[in-house]
């Protein structure tokens, strides 16, 4: 066993296995950690390249103010839009990038598009906008997104992306405290940096009584519980994690290993659920096979083990990022993304060689070269996963052979899982071809 | 494994469940939890509320969040040893008569709460409970600590549906309160209740205290004027029906209300307040603002 992934792992591209710092790793190590640094959006004094300063918080007045200016002075002086970037805003309203002369031609092609020009702060304090405050406000509400995705080009123009080619996939949240947009990318960054800590190592090796497949047969199973229960699917993510953490620092015996399995999501469900599952209702689900008295016993014991760190970046985090990134999505291509996520994690290897973060963008990855949506990597991607292709191709390559092996398998939770037409049905689809992949 | 009694040791108890301790030549706070139900069973094992409580406080490092250093369980009993606050350390910290003597003391609160609070929500953390009971202050250093998490969960972007049933009803903010059962909220939550803190610091007296979600919204309206579709798109959709608003009321002048705040302070206070939550300020800009220049 520990021969073949050895051999998995330098064919694939893993996280770097014997180094990773574990939650679960007791006290010491933890003290090094990184903590987040001072959070704001205030830009530095050297601006965001492109002649675009910002000095002070992005309010609403300030917003509207910038917009107000800029299109004032788009009316007064057409000929100096012209020579700079530019941003075309469509019909909903997300600006695009283009450079002056795209917009050029795009004007003798099509009708006229509202073209707005930012000029700097300084350009801001000679010439007052014209506007009154509250048509300024009005107008701010209206171009807010515009705006954002204004901001979000610069910022991104300034890392030297192709900004023809970049979607803010924030943009259309601004105005929506529900999408927390403002600490969206504090979030992320937060994920990005302590994902490995909740990252396992190989631990088949100190299980002298459970293997791979055993492992496997659990994790089917919890699927099939969890969808029973109709849980958050944050808590199978959280369950799985639990699981895995905790067999990395505890030999369990083989008849204990569904205990381990019941517990860790009890824990789950209490850490995301709004209403969880009661002791008495996994008992049951178990077909009585362990008494309360055990699985109370077993969620201390878990919870002690893993130090109670359950606040972990899970592949879910990152899916729903992802997923986003991945513009136009639907709903078809999200089942897909988590249908082949969900048969990642049940697979050993996948699961323990690749951090969350990975796993999730090969699954998207995968999801788009299966459901042919091309380009099937794209800078937005690139962008917000910070993976390439060539990264994510040996992770997607296993996923899209998991989903060509799932019809005959015996473990079929998944499989039937995603057959049901409320997820669009996508284990019926036929999964992607190699050279596909290799193509991408 | 060391147990308890040999890991800690000389206890004081300061309250019911609270103990001071000793490990080496440090002391530290023990807050002893049962997970026993009403009936004296532990029938459905540990708390959820516990559960979220460690897990996110195992994740901080703030010097103004009160810091847990260890878990230990002992037969039905959780123990959760924090770091020591001394006797300067007062709980409930609008109650403090030193808490008013100095007009920038206020401001360097408000700060540190704010600054807490951004900390927080970009760690995907929302308070949910946040009101004077729950931090501490010492006067004579001017360090704050926020304390009792027991409300606080994490958080996904896009939110999810969480509990609406959650915070002391005086610092509920108007979606929270307008829901009724649907339970989207998110971080201008907080925002809220740091702005009705930030009254109460100025007041002396709780901002609104009305005993029920209804007449509370009423106080709210009175102070703030009754949101309509263009100070608070969707408001109408939200609360169902316009009954529930009672009569039309215009804000009052929050210059007369609160004569003891310049211009930059009213302007922060009136952004915390904001009925609409899209419109609200983030903690992370209300900290930026022009009113804690020189903080």
């Amino acid at each position: 066993m520990a021969a073949r992934l050895e051999q998995q792992q330098q064919q694939q591209q893993p996280i770097n296995v014997g180094e990773v710092k574990q939650k679960n790793m007791g006290g010491e190590g933890r003290n090094n950690r990184r903590v987040l640094q001072d959070i704001g959006n205030l830009v530095g004094k050297q601006g965001h390249g492109n002649g675009i300063n910002l000095s002070k918080p992005v309010t609403r007045n300030f917003r509207a103010q910038l917009l107000a200016n800029a299109q004032e002075k788009n009316k007064k002086s057409s000929t100096e839009a012209n020579n700079g970037a530019v941003v075309a805003t469509d019909g909903d309203g997300v600006g695009n990038f283009v450079p002056a002369r795209k917009v050029e031609a795009a004007k003798k092609t099509k009708e006229e598009p509202e073209v707005i020009v930012i000029s700097s702060d300084d350009e801001s304090e000679e010439k007052p906008a014209a506007k009154g405050k509250k048509e300024r406000e009005k107008s701010a509400r209206k171009n807010a997104k515009a705006f954002s995705s204004v901001l979000s080009a610069r910022s991104k123009a300034a890392c030297g992306l192709p900004r023809d080619l970049l979607v803010s996939i924030d943009a259309t949240d601004m105005d929506n405290e529900l999408a927390a947009a403002e600490y969206i990318d504090d979030i992320y960054k937060f994920y990005k940096e302590t994902e490995e800590e909740g990252c396992v190592h190989d631990y088949m090796g100190s299980q002298p009584d459970i293997n791979a497949k055993m492992r496997s047969i659990l994790v089917d199973w919890l699927i099939e519980v969890h969808r029973k229960f109709e849980l958050m699917p944050e808590t199978l993510y959280l369950t799985l994690n639990i699981v895995d953490r905790f067999l990395s620092v505890k030999a369990v015996p083989r008849r204990e290993l569904q205990l381990v399995g019941i517990s860790s999501m009890l824990i789950a469900s209490k850490y995301e659920e709004i209403w969880a599952p009661e002791v008495n209702d996994f008992e049951c689900i178990s077909d009585n096979a362990y008494v309360s008295q055990q699985v109370l016993m077993m969620e201390k014991t878990i919870l002690r083990k893993l130090e109670w760190y359950l606040t972990v970046p899970t592949p879910y985090h990152f899916l729903v990022r992802y997923i986003k990134a991945s513009t136009p999505s639907d709903k078809e291509m999200e089942n897909m993304v988590f249908f082949l996520a969900e048969l990642g994690l049940m697979h050993y290897p996948t699961a323990i060689l690749y951090r969350p973060s990975l796993i999730a963008a090969a699954a998207v990855f995968a999801a788009r070269c299966t459901l042919g949506r091309s380009p099937f990597w794209t800078s937005t991607l690139k962008h917000y996963t910070g993976y390439s292709e060539e990264q994510l191709r040996d992770c997607a390559k296993i996923m899209v052979n998991l989903h060509a092996a799932a019809p005959g398998s015996k473990l079929r939770a998944v499989y039937k899982k995603f057959c049901n037409s409320d997820l669009s049905a996508v284990a019926l689809l036929s999964p992607a071809k190699e050279n596909c992949l290799e193509q991408a | 494994m060391l147990t308890l009694r040999e890991k800690y040791y000389d206890f004081d108890q300061i309250s019911s469940k609270v103990f001071k301790c000793r490990r080496d030549d440090q002391f530290f706070t023990m807050k002893i939890v049962s997970i026993l139900n009403e009936e004296n069973q532990a029938n459905n094992g540990v708390p959820y509320w516990i559960i979220r409580e460690i897990s996110i406080l195992k994740e901080l490092d703030h010097i103004n969040i009160v810091r847990l250093i260890d878990v230990m369980t002992d037969g039905p009993d959780l123990f959760l040893v924090f770091e020591y606050l001394d006797n300067e350390f007062q709980a409930d910290f609008l109650k403090n008569p030193k808490m008013f003597m100095y007009p920038q003391m206020k401001k360097e609160f408000l700060y540190q709460i704010l600054n807490t609070v951004a900390y927080l929500h970009a760690r995907k953390i929302l308070l949910r409970d946040l009101r004077p009971e729950n931090i501490l202050v010492n006067v004579r250093t001017q360090v704050l600590k926020i304390a009792l998490f027991g409300a606080a969960r994490t958080f996904e972007a896009p939110l999810e549906a969480y509990s609406s049933s959650v915070g002391c009803l005086s610092y509920r903010s108007p979606e929270v309160l307008f829901q009724f059962g649907c339970e989207k909220y998110s971080t201008p939550n907080d925002v809220w209740a740091v702005g009705c803190i930030f009254g109460e610091m100025l007041l002396h007296r709780p901002l609104f205290s009305g005993p029920s979600d209804v007449e509370l919204l009423d106080e709210i309206f009175t102070l703030l004027g009754t949101p309509t579709e263009e100070t608070w798109p969707g408001v109408t959709s939200i609360c169902g029906t316009c009954a529930l608003m009672g009569p039309p009321q215009q804000p009052k002048d929050l210059a007369k209300e609160f004569p003891m705040l310049n211009p930059d302070g009213l302007d922060l206070l009136s952004k915390m307040l904001c009925l609409c939550p899209n419109y609200r300020i983030s903690a992370e800009d209300a900290v930026k603002h022009p009113y804690f220049k020189g903080v």
